[in-house]
This record gives structure tokens, sequence and C-alpha cells, in this order.
């Protein structure tokens, strides 16, 4: 039986809604992908740690304390001073091609001000 | 929303993962003049006093299609809980399958707010009686309701390309005094 293809569409744009959360298993590879030989795997494993839930901050921290490697150290140093904290975009033009390429919504705040004024 | 709904960890890392964040500053010659903080700072028990909904067009937030198309505005100071309602209904407009589908949930979500503003306001007739200043109740009526307005005072934004529309908004900003 052929899927239409808006079903299928439909199953694959949910993907990323529907997937389960990661594991501490999952988040500890990642943590260890941080001193690999490759530094696209490097790359990747920050990425992923960056988008996790604040709840995970915890562990971070105690793998920062614990590690020896200096490129671990570098990455968690970066990301522990990131989570938590929104990263504004200050170029609109490159925000909504950023999302138009990630496919994810933009939210863009308009006020008076840059950012980190006065906070 | 700096200082108070941005300090807030959770929405924060919610945020990151959910949106692609943009921000605009609608004054970029006086921050570039260093005019620095162009609203006075505010001591603990006046950030508690503010008012939900207060700054009005000083601050607004626009969520958009991945495409950057408006699909969702509102205005105003809204702490933490609050504003991320406004997210989770700005992100269910930016994922609607037609601009007409997002204009409706705007809609049907301004009649909720204006619902349970009433609902809320028949529940306690004593509380509407005095006045707002004194009564956590019917300030929340009145966020709620100031909520409902924005929706209404956003609408010509919907449908439009965002950066347009931030350009507009610098435009209209220009010359205005900030207090």
């Amino acid at each position: 039986m052929r899927f239409p293809a808006i079903v299928l569409a439909f199953v694959v744009a949910a993907l990323p809604v529907l997937a389960d959360p990661p594991t501490e298993q999952d988040v500890r590879g990642w943590i260890a992908q941080l001193s690999d030989d490759d530094s696209v795997k490097r790359d990747e494993a920050q990425r992923r740690i960056e988008s996790l839930d604040i709840a995970w901050k915890k562990t971070l921290q105690d793998s920062l304390a614990a590690s020896t490697d200096a490129e671990a150290r570098a990455r968690l140093t970066e990301i522990l001073a990131k989570i938590g904290r929104i990263q504004w975009i200050t170029d609109v033009t490159a925000a909504v091609a950023k999302a138009r390429a990630e496919k994810k919504p933009l939210l863009v705040m308009a006020t008076p001000g840059a950012p980190d004024s006065f906070s | 929303m700096r200082t108070v709904t941005f300090a807030d960890a959770d929405l924060c890392a919610w945020m990151n993962r959910t949106f692609v964040l943009a921000w605009y500053d609608i004054k970029p010659e006086a921050t570039a003049a260093g005019l620095g903080a162009l609203q006075p700072t505010y001591s603990r028990e006046e950030i508690a006093a503010y008012p939900e909904g207060g700054g009005g067009t000083n601050v607004r937030a626009v969520f958009c299609s991945p495409e950057g198309i408006v699909r969702h505005a509102t205005q105003g100071w809204w702490p933490a809980g609050r504003f991320r309602e406004e997210c989770e209904r700005g992100l269910a407009c930016a994922g609607a399958k037609s601009l007409d589908a997002a204009k409706d949930l705007r809609a049907r979500g301004a009649d909720e707010l204006i619902k349970a503003a009433n609902e809320l306001a028949a529940a306690n007739p004593e509380e509407m009686r005095r006045p707002v200043r004194e009564s956590a109740v019917a300030r929340r009526v009145a966020a709620l309701r100031l909520r409902a307005t924005t929706y209404a005072q956003m609408e010509g934004a919907i449908g439009q390309e965002a950066v347009i529309v931030l350009g507009d908004w610098e435009e209209e900003a220009e010359g205005r005094i900030m207090k």
C-alpha cells in the first residue's frame, strides 16, 4: 500500500515532536563525544548538548568538574554559559534565513535597546 | 522583559529549543549614542507592582512562520508564565497550514481570553468592586482583557513580512520620547 505523500510529509514533520527525550546514556555519550578526534563529531555533540533542557545543567556541571580533557572542558564551559540564557540574533535578515534553513518558527522581540541593556 | 521574563531559565531554554530568536532594536540611534538605560531601573517592589501588559508599543513580540511571515503578535510586558502562553499560541499560529488558519487561532485565542476574564469577574463580584490596584483578581481580569485587546491592535502586522513590519515600527519610534 502506498502512503499518500501528504501523510508521509506530516509524519516526517512531526518526528522531532514525537521523538523520545534524550536518556542519561544519550547525554553521557554526547559529553564523551566532545573529546572525539573528529571535529565534526565534537561540533555535533556540542549542538545536541546545547539543545538540552535546563534540567541537565547539574549533569553538565558534574561532567565539567570531572573532565581532564581540555577541549571537552572548554566546550562544556561554553555550553554552561549559554544554557538557560537566550541566544538572540540581532540581524533579523540573518534570523529569517536561519529560520528558513532550519524550518523553525521565528520569534522577534522589538523594543528599544540591545538585548543585554541594563540586564 | 530582560530582567524578569527572560531571567526565567526554564522559559529561556524552551525558547532556545523552539524558535529561532531575534532581537530588533527599534531605536538604534539612541543605543549607538550610548543612551544606555532608555528606561529607568526598577526596584524589586516596583517590578512586583508593574502592571501586566505595561510598556505598550515599547515592547512587542512577533511570531513568524519559517519564511519570516508574521502569524501572531502581541505587545506589552508579560511575566514568564503569561509570555510562555503567548509563545505557545505563536508557535501554533506559525505552524498553521495557512494564514487564514493562523488568524482563526488568534481569533479563538482572543475569545478565550475574554471568556476567562468574564468568568473570573463574574465569580468574584466583591473583588471587581475594588480599585484595580487593590485587587489581584481585578488586575488579573484587566490583564486578560488587555491581552485580547493587543491581538486586535496587532492585527495589521499579521500576514506581513517581519522585516517590513519591524522597519515600520522603527520609523514609528523615531522621535518618540522615552519616559
